[in-house]
């Protein structure tokens, strides 16, 4: 039985080594300090990943009560809440537990939607769990990096690495796909160091062979990337830069994006096939219901809100007295209670 | 012109305040259900009390009626399809409701519901035996004559909900002759209708449908103390005994009240020897109380599950020499390679083949030694 959150401790573990042999922190570390860093509350259990040389001066420094922002945190604790309790439980017990339990037992529209619903449903239980992690962290006066940002508005792999999971991304391109050598090579050698550090990633997430297809799938799709973008003839380039070839993209890649959640959900390739052969079979959808569409477009569509709609709240938010913020807050948090499901699901990426 | 207002620990000590009350004014109920969810002990006990004195007080606000209208009516407008939220909504609602004349003595509310005994009329006391039977062989129920259905009833709490239903889904999709209820839910138990009470939640969970076979998986959240008529019980004693033995009889009674037949399957052997210890003795308590009734037989998962002589593994081999998990890592629950080795004998006890292989090779269907071996698990 392995201890909770140890591939995050471990993670952890090998910044700090990594960080320190690089003489990147600037300053002798502390051993509570150092200790503090693996096994600070909020992102023991499920990231973000932390660099040490970034978080271990804000632990020297301390944090200032007179900077902390109680709204920017209460709004992220809110929203992770509202994408953990509400959108991805409704979706996992309405839709993508019932069809890749019995696959066989489903078809027509109800594979599409259950495989949609489960790229919407671990988008918002990941990036609802590291919301609420970052809003603890700041209310405690300290900075946590983004882990996400709006991921499935990405137009090519590259950018979607960018934007899922940044901080594991970030990890694995500094202190794995770098040091065997990155771009630096030759073209096939950069593809390999590719493929490496995503099946790594793969695996990362368990031992099994559909978590292997996951992270050799993403490694294919950014190897097919670089070679695509490498093509320099000149109406190619100028179509690449058009907005109608950005959206055919950006559908491109979150339908493969999507071929590669197929693997990572189903606990066996029987499953993940039976599922692929659903999609060839027509017919109506016997589990879409209002509240299970009403989840799904807020999940994914929710995505391309514009960023000014937080900023604009957090502004507004303080000039209202600090009692009523609280309120309000309190006021969100019950809302959230209602509308969710009875009995949350643990989140999903607590088992790795 | 408006004044920016810079936090400081003092707004933030405010904020949290402001939060915490209005809390309270909004969810005493969930306070109260908090309180009774605690293990059971002084201080649990304490907290109750003091939750409940809560919640009363703030009862004039009508804020928790108005949450259950809310509850209510989300379900109303198919936001939930959860039967038994909606069943404890209305049953709340018309407990609340000042209009409802005697209804509040017909319905129990969770406060007369948390410290009381679960009466039932046909409830009869017996002994505990000693030793369960290892070896357990399904005798297959009837077979379906034309045009009938079986209505298959999944029960129980996470031992049902983990990795088993799912098993048991995959193995009988498209099988058109098969009606399948779901009435599972994580986190229940016999021990403590106070946080989730089966007897009036049963209902709800298979709404309008009347289950004719039974798989039952329950009692892995029992091993806990309980508090009957103001007096806590510890576990395992004669009166916890007593307590628990008459709770599972009246809900094998409500399972079978309109002669459904159950398979009561037991628990399977745990990791943590402990844990193990309590296992085993509800194991004792469901199968005394399982034999007295005709309809129901109580099944031992460990001849499968465990090793030789019963025992708990982690790891099983295929026939192929694969191993594979037979465990969740919690040691408690069974993963999909584990839940498949029960599956086939659980399977053959339906006695429903799908209707083109009936027609094909109706005997053969049935729990063959070729549909064992299919699981490739020894």
């Amino acid at each position: 039985m392995l201890p909770l959150g140890v591939s995050f401790f471990v993670f952890h573990a090998i910044s700090l080594m990594m960080d320190a042999y690089r003489k990147k922190l600037k300053e002798k570390v502390r051993i509570e300090d150092a200790l503090l860093y693996v096994a600070f509350f909020p992102q023991l259990i499920a990231g973000p990943i932390l660099r040490a040389s970034s978080f271990l001066p804000q632990l020297k420094q301390g944090p200032d009560p007179l900077a902390i922002r109680i709204d920017r945190a209460m709004l992220l604790i809110v929203a992770g809440l509202f994408k953990k309790v509400v959108i991805s439980n409704i979706i996992a017990t309405r839709l993508v537990e019932p069809v890749f339990a019995a696959p066989q037992a489903y078809h027509g529209m109800d594979i599409p939607l259950a495989i949609y619903g489960y790229a919407a449903q671990i988008y918002c239980d990941f990036s609802g769990y590291t919301d609420m992690a970052i809003g603890c962290a700041m209310l405690l006066g300290y900075r946590f990096p983004r882990n996400f940002n709006a991921p499935y508005t990405a137009t090519n792999p590259q950018e979607f690495w960018k934007r899922w999971h940044i901080s594991l991304s970030i990890w694995l391109r500094d202190y794995l796909y770098i040091p065997l050598g990155g771009s630096r090579g030759s073209v096939w050698r950069t593809a390999a160091n590719l493929m490496i550090t995503m099946l790594l990633g793969g695996l990362w997430h368990g031992a099994a062979w559909t978590f292997v297809i996951w992270g050799a799938l993403h490694g294919v799709y950014l190897v097919i990337h670089r070679t695509w973008r490498a093509i320099s003839w000149q109406p190619l380039v100028e179509f690449r830069e058009t907005t109608a070839w950005r959206w055919i993209a950006r559908l491109l890649l979150f339908n493969a994006v999507c071929m590669g959640w197929v693997f990572f959900r189903a606990p066996s390739f029987t499953i993940a096939f039976t599922m692929l052969h659903g999609l060839t079979v027509p017919g109506r959808s016997t589990l879409a219901t209002i509240p299970v569409a009403l989840a799904l477009i807020a999940g994914l569509a929710g995505q391309f809100q514009p960023k000014r709609w937080r900023r604009a709240i957090e502004m507004e938010l303080r000039y209202w007295p600090a009692a009523a913020r609280g309120a309000i807050f309190a006021g969100a948090v019950f809302t959230v209670e209602l509308l969710g499901p009875s009995g949350v699901a643990p989140f999903i990426y607590f088992r790795f | 012109m408006r004044i920016f207002r810079h936090n400081s620990l003092l707004q933030l000590a405010t904020a949290a305040c402001g939060f915490a009350f209005t809390m309270v004014l909004l969810d005493s109920e969930g306070l109260k259900q908090w309180a009774l969810q605690l293990e059971v002990s002084q201080t649990s006990l304490i907290a109750v009390q003091l939750t409940s004195r809560l919640r009363q007080m703030l009862a004039p606000l009508g804020v928790s009626a108005m949450r259950q209208e809310a509850l209510a009516a989300l379900n109303r407008v198919g936001w939930s399809d959860d039967p038994a939220q909606f069943a404890s909504a209305q049953a709340s609602l018309l407990v609340n409701s000042p209009h409802n004349g005697n209804s509040s003595a017909k319905v129990p509310t969770p406060e007369t519901l948390a410290l009381t005994t679960t009466a039932h009329p046909s409830v009869t006391r017996g002994s505990i035996i000693d030793d369960v039977p290892q070896h357990v062989s399904l005798t297959p129920l009837p077979q379906l004559m034309t045009g009938q259905r079986r209505a298959m009833a999944l029960v129980g709490d996470s031992m049902m909900a983990v990795a088993l239903s799912d098993i048991l889904l995959r193995q009988t999709a498209g099988n058109s002759n098969l009606q399948v209820i779901r009435a599972y839910r994580s986190g229940t138990g016999l021990a403590r209708p106070d946080v989730f009470n089966w007897m009036q939640e049963y209902h709800a969970m298979i709404a309008d449908q009347e289950p004719n076979a039974i798989y039952v998986a329950i009692g892995a959240n029992d091993g806990q103390g309980f508090v009957e008529n103001g007096t806590v019980l510890a576990f395992g004693t004669p009166a916890w005994i007593a307590v628990y033995e008459e709770r599972t009889t009246a809900f094998l009674n409500l399972l079978t009240a309109h002669g459904a037949h159950v398979v009561w399957i037991g628990l399977p052997p745990m990791k943590s020897g402990i844990y193990n210890a309590k296992i085993a003795q509800i194991n004792r308590i469901a199968y005394s109380v399982v034999s007295r009734n005709p309809l129901a037989v109580w099944w031992n998962p460990a001849t499968y599950i465990g090793d030789a002589t019963g025992a708990y593994r982690d790891f099983g081999q295929t026939s192929d020499s694969r191993t594979v998990r037979l465990r969740a890592q919690d040691g408690i629950h069974l993963s999909d390679d584990g839940a498949a080795l029960l599956a086939p004998a659980l399977l053959r006890w339906l006695n429903t083949p799908k209707p083109d292989a009936a027609q094909i090779a109706p005997t053969e269907s049935l729990g063959s030694p070729k549909e064992e071996h299919a699981t490739g698990l020894r």
